[in-house]
């Protein structure tokens, strides 16, 4: 298992797009910092620290490409082959790419907001305080907790493109449903809310629970989902669960 | 009793609907070369796949004496394997792949030696998305013997490589074997696999139809012998009116067994005056001798 973790590591390194994703990552905080440090009435930074200078979208993108890649890829050169044919058993082979996926997503979301903080103090430390009020407690402890929900909602849509990234071997069609479902949910959310007005009982529906980051944000949220934090923390939870183990099903007894 | 390192019992495999391997059993001998022969779709592939659980099947897979499963396979440590094409990331150079795959205990002296070995000292440190199909089936045939594996199966090594390197390949091959691990080759390159099989399984539409040795496979060959006489037409009257079996065509090709005597034949022809200038033996090669057992089996 550790063998098989570290082979994935391996694999992730000598990709040349994991270099690359860090630097854009890097640059999009840096340019966005700079630009509220230039024009703080226009741009205020306590928005964009939110957001990580606007890396957080980029992470969920990045994520989603790399999590589908890593299953497909195998498919595509065919590597899969020599990957399944060590010991370990094919479970095993597959809950160690998720344990990467879980690594390069904390590393993508501490690089991220260590950069933040750091740009904060140089840039635009005059424009706020992390110990003022933010829309909860403190703004740095609701800055995390908006953090936190902004992975596990992430991890929903990573779990479900490795599902389909399992299922039907090609990035192409898993990547775009993660995206999709990223957007699909901010363009029809409002005909989400006025469905789960009508039918209670669809607000379990998985689409209902990536609202789990707005939600944190923005308490009325609950208003719409029907749904406290902590039953949406918990149902994104199961959904993480269930959509990784259909993966697990489909690939135990696929035929390479 | 020879030695066993793998068993195969009533395997049974399905693509679908589709039964692809019927009841395949046979056993490889522990430290020799065991060839893997069959007409395209016959299940050569199928049946490494099944040894290396890639693929679902069921009956038993016995690796020195341990029960081997599809969930549960611990002899794949000790087993390297190329199949049908080799497993290549693009964005990887031919020493990362090795080292990749590489377990613990592998020293870089190994490596080293297989580099040199299958002459790959050239492009080794280059990205392999920069590889020649003869280069990147090197490096799978490498990958197959980085982890000093008991057996190798190796799915029609000799796909894409020179002269040059098909004689490092062999010379591998031999070396390794000569060290004690096993093989399961498969390949259509009949005559290269006759310079390195010493057993043979023969396989048609799924089934095995043959496991013999080499060596009994061809000593049930047909054998000739072609003279070259002062007359050659009046010499296979002569020889076909004394019981031979010639074969038709302007020389003489006498069809005989292993234990023929070229004494008798001579005699025939000298007395009859004919001088007998050169005399050959024809072997036929593994190639003949497939094709006929594939073409009775049908
Ligand atoms: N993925 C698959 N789906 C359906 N049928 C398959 C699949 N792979 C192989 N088969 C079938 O299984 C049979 C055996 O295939 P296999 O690849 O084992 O043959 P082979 O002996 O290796 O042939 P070749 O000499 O062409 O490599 C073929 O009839 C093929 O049609
Ligand atoms: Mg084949």
């Amino acid at each position: 298992m550790w063998t098989l973790y570290k082979q994935e590591v391996y694999k992730l390194i000598k990709k040349k797009s994991t270099l690359w994703i860090t630097a854009i990552l890097i640059l999009t905080e840096i340019g966005a910092a700079t630009i509220s440090h230039l024009w703080p009435k226009t741009l205020p930074a306590q928005m964009m620290f939110v957001s990580d200078f606007h890396s957080a979208i980029l992470v969920v993108f990045f994520s989603l490409a790399i999590a589908a890649s890593t299953i497909t890829m195998e498919f595509q050169y065919g590597t899969i082959k020599t990957v399944l044919a060590q010991k370990y058993s094919r479970e095993y082979v597959l809950i160690s790419k998720w344990l990467l996926m879980l690594t390069y997503t904390l590393y993508l979301y501490v690089m991220t907001m260590v950069m933040a903080l750091f740009l904060k103090l140089v840039l635009v430390n005059g424009q706020f305080s992390l110990v003022e009020k933010g829309w909860k407690h403190q703004f740095w402890q609701d800055w995390l907790a908006a953090m936190g929900a902004h992975f596990i909602t992430l991890w929903v849509l990573i779990s479900l493109v490795l599902l389909i990234a399992t299922a039907f071997k090609t990035s192409s069609v898993a990547i775009s449903v993660g995206i999709i479902g990223y957007f699909v949910l901010n363009l029809t959310s409002a005909a989400l809310f006025s469905v789960i007005a009508k039918y209670p009982w669809l607000k379990w529906n998985p689409l209902n629970f990536l609202n789990y980051d707005h939600q944190i944000v923005a308490e009325e949220f609950s208003k719409f989902t029907k749904l406290t934090d902590n039953q949406l923390l918990l149902g994104d939870i199961g959904y993480i669960a269930l959509f990784l183990l259909i993966g697990i099903l489909i690939f135990r007894k696929r035929s390479v | 009793m020879k030695d066993e390192i793998l068993v195969v019992k009533n395997v049974n495999n399905f693509f679908g609907r589709k039964q692809v391997l019927k009841n395949v059993s046979f056993s490889l001998s522990s430290g020799r070369i065991t060839g893997l022969v069959g007409a395209n779709g016959a299940g050569k592939t199928t049946i490494m796949k099944t040894i290396l659980s890639l693929t679902p099947y069921a009956g038993q897979i016995m690796f020195e004496g341990q029960p081997s499963t599809f969930n549960d396979h611990p002899l794949l440590n000790d087993i390297g394997a190329l199949i049908e094409y080799p497993s290549i990331y693009p964005f990887m150079t031919g020493m990362e792949h090795l080292r990749l795959f590489a377990r613990g205990k592998v020293q870089s002296t190994g490596i080293q030696s297989l580099i040199h070995m299958l002459n790959m000292e050239g492009y080794i440190n280059s990205a392999a998305r920069g590889y020649s199909l003869g280069m990147r089936q090197k490096l799978g045939v490498a990958m197959a013997f980085v982890n000093n594996p008991k057996l190798v199966i190796l799915d029609e090594p000799m796909n894409g490589l020179d002269p040059q390197s098909n004689k490092e390949l062999r010379d591998l091959i031999i070396d390794q074997r000569n060290r004690g691990v096993s093989f399961l080759i498969s390949s259509h390159i009949l005559s290269e696999l006759q310079k390195l099989a010493e057993d043979l399984i023969i396989v048609d539409q799924g089934k095995v139809v043959r496991q013999t040795t080499m060596k009994n496979l061809l000593e049930a060959n047909n054998h000739f012998i072609v003279l070259n006489t002062s007359d050659d037409k009046k010499a296979q009257e002569i020889l076909i009116a004394a019981g031979y079996y010639l074969v038709s065509g302007e020389k003489v090709r006498i069809k005989t067994d292993a234990n023929f005597d070229i004494a008798e034949i001579l005699t025939n022809l000298i007395s009859e005056n004919i001088a007998v200038h050169d005399v050959k033996h024809e072997d036929e090669d593994l190639e003949g001798s497939v094709l006929e057992l594939l073409n009775t089996a049908n």
